[in-house]
């Protein structure tokens, strides 16, 4: 690729290159855009000012070092699920089992993250992590055997094992793992060597912010720089074509599908490990942490460093909307219609950056 | 325990209640199934009718309206479906998935705009839907306490059946329906009008949803509850493709599902803890998955051996 960049070309197809890019940003942008002018008639409708509301949003976002670092930490969970669910699309693998995938991956770390207490400080959060990437996998890997060996459509699967893992976690906090005396569905704290520790004062930003720049670099470098990467992108371009071509697809499927999963439960260990230091029953479903990653990978077209982007983007949205509620009145819960109107916008934009692609003698 | 604990009357009428949203929403994805359009979005479709249900009733006092408001709410959402859908060429499951988290942003939003409260809404004065007492059926062995005392949108959903079953077979809209989901362009060029047909597919799913959702939370229970669907629209979407988009088929699988819920209610009467039986609906789902798929991928590959095999693999069989 970096060849093609370097050779001599044309002006004219310098101008194309330029013309693509800007198709690519101009779609997901035109798709942001949208969602936030249906926000805005919402607001306006429920009486509100969306000036008004979108200014405090954007204080609450980014205002005070405070609030960007509520916004980096809402983003560690969101960037590294849609990274997750990144790579499953890319492989043509329509992982929906996220949210389950993280549920069951943020218990395992909580109950594992108990027992490695004693080990020094990195070792226990590392192993606790690895437990919930391995949990992960193994939620994840149901449904791609099921896909693999009988053609059970894996979107069904891992939606409806997303309820088995909210159920089951539920069922695990609410008895065998209750905390002893607790109020609440809820595990014990874990141990203080197991808890990632905090990058600034003020108690938010933890340690697992640097997967932000390094798990997105790490899923582009597996996508575009290595075998198994190109393999699964092509297996998710044209399953027959790359079948053709030598690439065993159940293999890849598997593979991806797994990766998938791992990646979606280290978002869930996060959770545990960062945030709240213990599983609380619901702490992964109510902030819609995976149907966000979800959004974001979207937006992204699957491209891990466009997910960066997107994932903080929509965690600015969540984390202002907060501080929206508080000056403005207006139920933070708006996020969530702005979110689900970018998707449908992306829906539509499956056709539409093909039609664009099309007029301008792109594709 | 044995068998006959869990397969009493009481469980019966259970049964049927709880089948109830299920096979309603699950005719609606027949719809659009049989118009070759894949609904994901039966489960944001009934938690938006489940909403209006219960803020019309609760407005109003008088249920009858809260299942009409509850049938036009999910229709308009539907319809932006439709267009994303049908007019635009959007992606269906995309799409559809989009719709789940607007309903569930929306009716939370919403919920807190409209009545003031958060997670769910529950006002003890709010009339659910009246419970139809049958003195002449109640009599009757098994049938009497399966239907006797149920509302009125359970009488509709087995009605539904038998129309859709004559509406799909017998009637000129059903030939339609089922060309433009066999092949749009040869329905297209026989003069049948593909993109109508796929909205009113789509409209008549929502519309379905919205009964559904009203039967859910005026029915069922009689409150809502911040995603009170809880999976049940895709569960029925799996019924859908279990009854291969045939109304008695889809009756049958929904009857499957919904059984699995009312089981789950009795093992809780048990003592068994609720979120433990309530995985109970989506394992049985996800088992009958493995069942159709599995039994089609070993007919694929048996039909393959044969048509690949050496010729004795065919006098075997």
């Amino acid at each position: 690729m970096s060849a093609m960049v370097e050779a001599p070309v044309a002006p004219g197809a310098r101008s194309t290159r330029a013309a693509r890019l800007a198709v690519r940003l101009l779609v997901p942008l035109a798709a942001v855009g949208l969602g936030l002018l249906v926000g805005a008639v919402a607001i306006l409708l429920t009486g509100g000012s969306p000036i008004d509301a979108y200014a405090a949003l954007i204080r609450g976002a980014v205002g005070t070092p405070s609030n960007l670092n509520a916004t980096l930490a809402r983003a560690v969970p969101i960037v590294v699920v849609g990274v997750g669910l990144a790579l499953a699309f890319r492989a043509g693998a329509l992982n929906l089992g996220g949210e389950g995938q993280m549920i069951v991956a943020a218990v395992v770390t909580a109950v594992v993250a108990a027992w490695v207490g004693d080990l020094p400080a990195p070792i226990g959060i590392l192993v606790a992590a690895g437990a919930g990437c391995l949990a992960g996998a193994a939620w994840a890997l149901g449904p791609a055997l099921l896909q693999t060996r009988f053609e059970v459509p894996l979107l069904i699967t891992t939606l409806l094992l997303n309820y088995v893992g909210a159920l089951l976690a539920a069922w695990l906090v609410s008895y065998p793992l209750r905390e002893v005396g607790g109020g609440v569905a809820q595990t014990p704290t874990i141990p203080d060597p197991t808890q990632l520790p905090y990058l600034a004062p003020g108690g938010r930003l933890h340690a697992g912010v640097l997967l932000l720049a390094l798990l997105p670099l790490g899923a582009w470098w597996l996508l575009g720089r290595t075998v198994a990467g190109y393999e699964m992108r092509m297996s998710g371009l044209n399953a027959a074509f790359s079948e053709y071509g030598g690439v065993d697809g159940r293999r890849t499927l598997l593979r991806a599908m797994l990766l998938s999963g791992a990646v979606c439960g280290l978002a869930g260990a996060l959770v545990v490990l960062g945030v709240h230091h213990r599983y609380i029953d619901g702490s992964i479903t109510a902030p819609g942490y995976a149907w966000t990653g979800f959004t974001a990978a979207l937006l992204a077209g699957g491209e891990p460093l466009g997910t960066l982007v997107a994932g903080l983007f929509l965690a600015g949205l969540q984390t202002g909307a907060a501080g929206m509620e508080r000056n403005t009145d207006i139920p933070f819960q708006i996020v969530d219609v702005v979110q689900a109107c970018i998707i449908l916008m992306i829906a539509i934009r499956l056709t539409l950056g093909r039609w664009l692609g099309r007029r301008l003698g792109l594709t | 325990m044995d068998a006959g604990t869990i397969l009493d009357a009481a469980i019966l009428a259970s049964v049927v209640r709880l089948v109830s949203p299920i096979l309603l929403a699950a005719l609606g994805g027949l719809l659009t199934e049989r118009a070759g359009i894949f609904n994901v979005a039966l489960e944001g479709l009934m938690l938006t009718g489940s909403f209006a249900a219960v803020v019309a009733t609760s407005r109003t006092g008088d249920p009858a309206i809260g299942v009409l408001v509850a049938v036009l709410a999910a229709m308009a959402v539907a319809l932006v479906f439709a267009i994303v859908v049908v007019d635009l060429g959007g992606d269906a499951i995309v799409a559809g998935l989009a719709i789940n988290l607007l309903a569930l942003g929306a009716t939370t939003f919403l919920m807190r705009a409209i009545l003031g409260v958060q997670g769910g809404y529950y006002d003890p004065t709010m009339p659910g839907l009246a419970a139809i007492e049958l003195p002449f059926l109640a009599q009757v062995p098994v049938l009497g306490p399966m239907f006797d005392g149920q509302t009125i949108l359970v009488w509709v959903a087995l009605a539904l059946v038998g129309v859709l079953q004559v509406l799909l077979f017998h009637h000129p809209f059903g030939i339609r329906l089922r060309a433009v989901g066999e092949d749009p362009v040869a329905a297209g060029s026989v003069g049948v009008r593909v993109r109508r047909v796929q909205y009113l597919a789509v409209l008549g799913s929502g519309a379905l949803c919205g009964l559904a959702g009203a039967q859910l939370s005026l029915g069922i229970v009689t409150q809502f509850v911040e995603g009170m669907t809880f999976g049940r629209g895709f569960i029925a979407l799996v019924a859908v493709m279990f009854g291969r988009a045939h109304p008695l088929g889809v009756l049958g699988a929904s009857v499957l599902f919904g059984g699995a819920y009312a089981v789950a209610v009795r093992l809780q009467g048990q003592g068994i803890p609720s979120q433990f039986v309530n995985m109970l609906p989506y394992l049985a789902t996800i088992v009958v998955l493995v069942v159709v798929y599995g039994r089609a991928a070993s007919r694929r590959r048996a039909r393959g051996a044969l048509a690949e095999g050496p010729a004795e693999v065919e006098v075997a069989t």
